[in-house]
């Protein structure tokens, strides 16, 4: 029973450490603007930890990069990274399902996005491949409304963006 | 065609040129009408293209990367000259290109002369969903793009107008519906008009406009642009003005991929070419991408039908275009291209290499250097081209 035991925490640690050490890790943000622009930041800085049963993706938002300093310099000023430096989003664990080995898992899950201060309930659609290697790449989307979050639509010279934002996390485990 | 005819229309053709830069794809532009007045491209700017302009087209000093050194200061876009606050719906602009050009046929220098390109004004108006644009230039006795020419005379200088039409807004902004002297919707609007690609379809940005009523819509993956063309009024007499359709579809495949389709058919009751009734058509696609953000690709390859009315007879030809655009510091460009056109006048396939250097210096200022041979037809011709450019 011991063994048993020692086996099933044994186990769990190495998930834990598994899910806390993705690879491969891309964040993309996505806005559009009139006349058909496209405005995207992207960023590999995610951490993902586990609190109290749930899983917590953690993205620095100093670190987007939309291709342009100083559109980089005016979309920290709109999400005010200095009081609010990083974008949260918390998933139950027991929501994500991860594949057995050649399969895919695809589901939404609830989670709760926290940004600029405020947090609101969203839906975030993953799937996760699990490869022959063992690897799980896993990708998740979601959508929001800046304005949900008190943050100002960004305007700039005549062009306002959609208040609507696309995000696209992907990265990879191993071992989970 | 005999070698110093075509050098002059060569000659003529790089005589003058408006703002068009696909190469914008390496930013994730897709579309063209965040930046430009003229949705699927052009002249005009707008405050936020003019703000691009500085921000990523000119060189920086001092500042680092303008792509990546966000400590930078705010573009001075929203000020005529700088400084000069101007009302949001009001954007001034001006124009001049200055040139020195050397012609060579089989490695002798044949012709070498300064080239006025050009000296125009103009100005667009924003109020509400109303659109308006318009410019009007110098064009000297040796550079007057004939096709563009308001006035007429042969021996002195003429007032040119290439664009000028009103328009409205809709679909929240996304479509514009406008009238008046437009440049024809088709392929690649790139700056270098001589290239074959925009000679063989008569779709260049220095003097091909023509007046008729056009819409244009972009959406985020996706722009069009469908124009009725009711003839150049430059042109005279009337039976020399073409009738018809032209248009474009391009998808964006990613932030800086994109491939279109063009089309265009047009009927005049004589070819300024052969007098007589003629068909012209070009079908063509089109593709833009940036694998690496320094480095650019364009494609273009079209088929041309021309068929003269009532005779039976139609000529099919065909002209490509490949452009590699390089920016290892910003501002500074590598460019090459080359290109192949085949048209009915002539059994003989033509080819061209281009390759220059062009140099944003400072925001609104660029100077550019091409050497253009071409070869297949007559005696191998060679250019040297070297422009300055302002624009406010």
């Amino acid at each position: 029973m011991r063994r048993m035991l020692t086996a099933v925490l044994m186990v769990g640690g190495l998930v834990h450490a598994a899910i806390t050490s993705p690879s491969a890790t891309a964040v993309l943000v996505s806005m559009h603007g009139p006349g058909g622009l496209n405005i995207e930041g992207k960023t590999a800085e995610l951490s993902i930890s586990e609190q109290d049963g749930d899983l917590l993706f953690q993205v620095p938002l100093a670190g987007v990069d939309t291709g342009i300093g100083l559109r980089n310099k005016h979309m920290r000023g709109y999400l005010d990274v200095t009081h609010f430096p990083t974008a949260e989003l918390r998933v139950a664990r027991k929501a994500i399902a991860f594949p057995e080995q050649g399969k895919v898992s695809e589901a939404d899950a609830a989670g709760t996005l926290t940004l600029h201060g405020v947090s609101r309930p969203c839906s975030v659609h993953y799937r996760a491949e699990r490869t022959a290697s063992g690897e799980v790449r896993v990708r998740g989307t979601t959508r929001f409304d800046m304005q949900d979050f008190a943050i100002d639509v960004p305007a700039y010279l005549g062009v306002h963006v959609d208040p609507a934002v696309g995000i696209q996390v992907d990265f990879s485990l191993r071992d989970v | 065609m005999r070698p110093l005819p075509w050098l002059l229309l060569l000659s003529l053709g790089l005589a003058s040129a408006a703002h068009a830069y696909p190469f914008m794809i390496r930013h994730g532009y897709t579309q063209c009408s965040s930046c430009h007045t003229d949705p699927s491209g052009g002249t005009f700017l707008n405050e936020y293209g003019r703000a691009q302009s500085e921000l990523l087209l000119s060189s920086s000093y001092g500042g680092g990367d303008q792509g990546t050194d966000d400590a930078l200061p705010e573009p001075t876009a929203g000020r005529f000259l700088g400084f000069l606050p101007m009302p949001s719906w009001f954007r001034p602009g001006g124009w001049v290109r200055e040139g020195y050009i050397w012609n060579a046929v089989d490695g002798k220098i044949v012709d070498r002369r300064l080239l006025q390109m050009r000296a125009d004004l103009g100005a667009d108006v924003k109020i509400g969903a109303f659109r308006a644009a318009a410019e009007l230039g110098y064009g000297s006795a040796e550079g007057t793009p004939r096709l563009a020419q308001i006035t007429h005379s042969t021996t002195g200088p003429n007032l040119v107008g290439r664009e000028f039409w009103v328009g409205v807004e809709t679909s929240g902004g996304e479509g514009l519906l406008r009238a008046g002297r437009i440049n024809v919707p088709f392929g690649l609007r790139n700056i270098e008009h001589p290239s074959f690609v925009r000679t063989a379809t008569q779709t260049d940005l220095d003097q091909d406009q023509t007046y008729g009523v056009a819409f244009a819509i972009s959406r985020p993956a996706w722009r069009a642009e469908v124009m009725a063309l009711l003839g150049n009024l430059s042109v005279h007499p009337d039976a020399y003005r073409e009738r018809g359709a032209a248009g474009y579809l391009e998808l964006s495949l990613g932030p800086t991929t994109a491939v279109g389709v063009s089309a265009l058919a047009a009927r005049a009751d004589a070819s300024l070419a052969t007098k007589l009734p003629t068909l012209r058509q070009a079908y063509g696609v089109f593709a833009r991408t940036a694998p690496w953000k320094p480095l650019v690709l364009q494609a273009e390859a079209d088929v041309l039908l021309n068929r003269t009315l009532g005779s039976g007879s139609q000529d099919l030809g065909h002209a490509e275009w490949l452009q590699a655009d390089l920016e290892p510091l910003q501002g500074f460009h590598v460019f090459g291209a080359l290109e192949a056109m085949k048209t009915g006048a002539s059994p003989d396939l033509q080819r061209g290499a281009w390759g220059g250097l062009w140099w944003f210096v400072f925001p609104h200022v660029d100077m550019r250097a091409d050497v253009v041979q071409r070869w297949g037809q007559g005696p191998a011709t060679l250019t040297y081209l070297v422009q300055l450019n302002g624009y406010l």
